[in-house]
């Protein structure tokens, strides 16, 4: 494929590091003894393209390989196996505040950290106005960087990077810093680098950030493209990656005690407290497979249980985000020996709206959260008649009549 | 391949002069980093300029009180201070700077792991940062010559040719030593201190003709010595021209242009050996 519509073409690439690399006595024993090399790879085989004014972001755990990639595009580091093509000119912002000097102020550093970016001076200087105003504090312009708060600082140096003219920005975890009102400023400079027809590619950590801004998301994985695609979804896998739980986008309408016992945290050092599930089942009817948000949704839940304070037994009902829509608690006697029972929610028919939901369980003891039992069903609530956004239906009432 | 296009390969060579086109579309990276950081030095410094002043003059207060006046070294009948000042200057200049060269990379890790550029242009920084000393040192040389009124040869022009070849020759020193400590940290410091004590084969506070014959080529085929030596005889009319210091010039440019090419070669390596 030509350079025409692509801006950056990854073929196969591997990246390969050393381990370790011995010092001092090392060095000595290596001169005698040939040693074999102890390698890992960073980056195992990734392919992709990105088209022009395309907005990429990357997301993954730690150590999954997202800042190697971006290294590795910049050239900061040849990649060890594959190739990269990038076609225009490159902005790549892996650290921001990059040759600034302390004891110099936040005006001059702004021309320092330019020209370490190749702005020259012209460029810097028909700019210093825009940067000015996105970095707020005009009146600490001239005071020497070092009496900055840490969010000033970062604020003065990402006002500068936003003002550099590229064509291919790459962007390694920046809009984590700053307050709130400044990582808005931020996605909105970012917005404006998109809307000017600037490919982008953005690493982050949380996928929430950037899943607005964004065409597609690289789901890495153990230095693996774990999953390539729609924002959402790749979302969705991130989730599911980090509270181990596979769910992909099907349901799990149901869990034997293996699965449970997988999923369980306990929070508690109490020795007494006794809270194993066994089984959960969500259900319409006993003998249908599909669930519907028609009828009234059946949660059962069976445990072993034991405790010596009144407790509660809560279902929490989150969206995809990890956030509690809502919650329903079951109240527990006080057990000195362990007992099995049944705990069974019923969550009313045409109460949950169209969408994909998580449940959690569990075990409030004096107020705080003893055991837990993370995103253990899920279900997509596919068809809806109400027409209505959201999650919950309050059924509130709506009336309409003529007054004039 | 258009300039908009870059490909990146496990292993990629490219020519000399695309490097060294490289390093100049890069060199504002250099002054950044250099100016940067004596700006910032100076921003500290309360005395300012006058710090590198006095750096000067007490130096040379010592060298021609132990070595002028007690040890009465033969300066070829030049004026004591006016024959070591350039040597001090030069050899100040010179040991700092590729004492900091030595450091440089380590030292900027966090730089190179961060942002592109030809690592060469960081080194390159590095002989800005000496540069205010250097300067004020040959600006205090040229009153001390006002106030000998010493007669000065007819090529004394050429003494400037002198002054910009030694920032040229340390950066070949430098770059080899920086290299070096890159492969073997420890290596890197012992050179550094190596170079340190070949300010004793350096004819930074005695003249060159001082050593025997037999043992002159230890000065010949150093090239701070050449640098010094070739200085101060187009400069002063008592100092004689000693052709053997010319090896030293070959010897400064050899260690330029492989410590050029050597660097080069391990350019894309350094991010990964930090």
């Amino acid at each position: 494929m030509t350079g025409e519509s692509l801006a950056i073409k990854v073929t196969g690439v591997s990246k390969q590091y050393l381990r370790n690399r011995g010092g001092g006595a090392d060095f000595l024993k290596s001169l005698f003894k040939k040693q074999h090399k102890d390698t890992f790879y960073a980056l195992q085989d990734i392919s992709m393209a990105i088209h022009k004014g395309e907005v990429m972001g990357i997301i993954g755990p730690n150590g999954s390989g997202k800042s190697t990639l971006l290294k590795l595009i910049s050239g900061i580091t040849p990649p060890s196996e594959g190739c990269i093509d990038v076609w225009g000119k490159t902005a790549s912002i892996l650290e921001i505040g990059i040759g600034f000097q302390p004891d110099l102020s936040g005006y001059e550093n702004i021309f320092l950290s330019g020209y370490i970016y190749g702005l020259s001076k012209a460029e810097i200087a028909g700019k210093i106005e825009q940067i000015t105003t996105l970095f707020g504090f005009p009146d600490f312009l001239h005071t020497p960087v070092k009496h900055y708060s840490s969010g000033m600082y970062m604020r003065l140096a990402f006002s500068l990077i936003i003002h550099i003219d590229a064509d291919i920005y790459l962007f390694d975890e920046i809009l984590s810093v700053g307050d709130i009102y400044f990582q808005q400023a931020a996605m909105a400079e970012i917005k404006r680098l998109k809307q000017r027809g600037a490919t982008i590619l953005i690493v982050s950590h949380d996928p929430n950030s950037i899943s607005g801004l964004t065409d597609r998301i690289l789901f890495l994985n153990q230095s693996k493209t774990a999953f390539c695609g729609a924002p959402g979804e790749a979302t969705i896998r991130y989730h599911e990656h980090l509270t181990g739980i596979r769910t992909h986008a099907e349901d799990i309408p149901e869990l034997n005690e293996e699965d449970l016992n997988k999923i369980k945290r306990t929070l508690s050092t109490d020795s007494h407290l006794v809270c194993n599930l066994t089984n959960v089942k969500v259900f319409n009817n006993p003998n249908t497979h599909e669930i519907n948000g028609h009828e009234d949704i059946i949660v059962d839940c069976l445990l072993n249980y034991k405790g010596t304070t009144p407790n509660l037994f809560y279902l929490l009902i989150k969206d995809t985000n990890q956030t509690v829509i809502t919650s329903a608690a079951a109240s527990l006697q006080i057990l000195t020996e362990v007992k099995k029972m049944k705990v069974r929610f019923t969550i009313p028919s045409n109460a949950l709206l169209k969408a994909r939901y998580y449940f959690d369980f569990g075990l409030l003891v004096n107020e705080s959260l003893a055991v837990i039992y993370p995103r253990a069903c899920a279900i997509n609530i596919k068809t809806d008649k109400s027409m209505l956004y959201g999650y919950i239906n309050l059924r509130i009432d709506s009336q309409t009549e003529w007054y004039e | 391949m258009d300039d908009n296009h870059k490909l990146y390969k496990p292993k990629g060579s490219i020519s000399a002069a695309a490097y060294l086109k490289s390093v100049w579309q890069y060199r504002r990276v250099s002054y950044s980093l250099g100016f940067g950081e004596v700006k910032n030095r100076y921003r500290k410094n309360r005395f300012g300029f006058l710090y590198a002043v006095l750096q000067v003059v007490i130096a040379l207060g010592v060298y021609w009180a132990i070595f002028g006046v007690i040890l009465k070294v033969n300066a070829n009948d030049i004026p004591y201070p006016l024959f070591a000042l350039p040597g001090i200057v030069m050899w100040q200049y010179f040991s700092a700077t590729v004492s900091q060269m030595s450091q440089a990379l380590h030292a900027s890790e966090n730089l190179i792991s961060k942002l592109y550029f030809p690592r060469i242009n960081l080194l390159v920084s590095q002989l800005f940062i000496n540069l205010p000393e250097y300067i004020t040192g040959l600006l205090i040389f040229g009153v001390v010559l006002i106030i000998y009124a010493t007669p000065l040869s007819l090529i004394a022009f050429i003494c400037l040719l002198f002054l910009l070849l030694l920032p040229v020759f340390t950066f070949g020193i430098g770059l080899w030593v920086s290299l070096i400590s890159l492969y073997h940290r420890d290596m890197g410091k012992i050179l550094v201190q190596l170079i340190q004590f070949s300010f004793f084969i350096t004819p930074v506070f005695f003249p060159g003709t001082i050593i025997p014959n037999a043992y002159r080529f230890v000065l010949y085929i150093n090239p701070v010595a050449a640098v010094m030596e070739l200085f101060r005889s187009s400069l002063f009319v008592n100092m004689p021209f000693d052709t053997g210091f010319l090896i030293g010039l070959g010897v400064g440019f050899i260690f330029l242009i492989t410590g050029f090419l050597f660097s080069k070669k391990h350019e894309l390596k350094i991010a990964d050996m930090l």
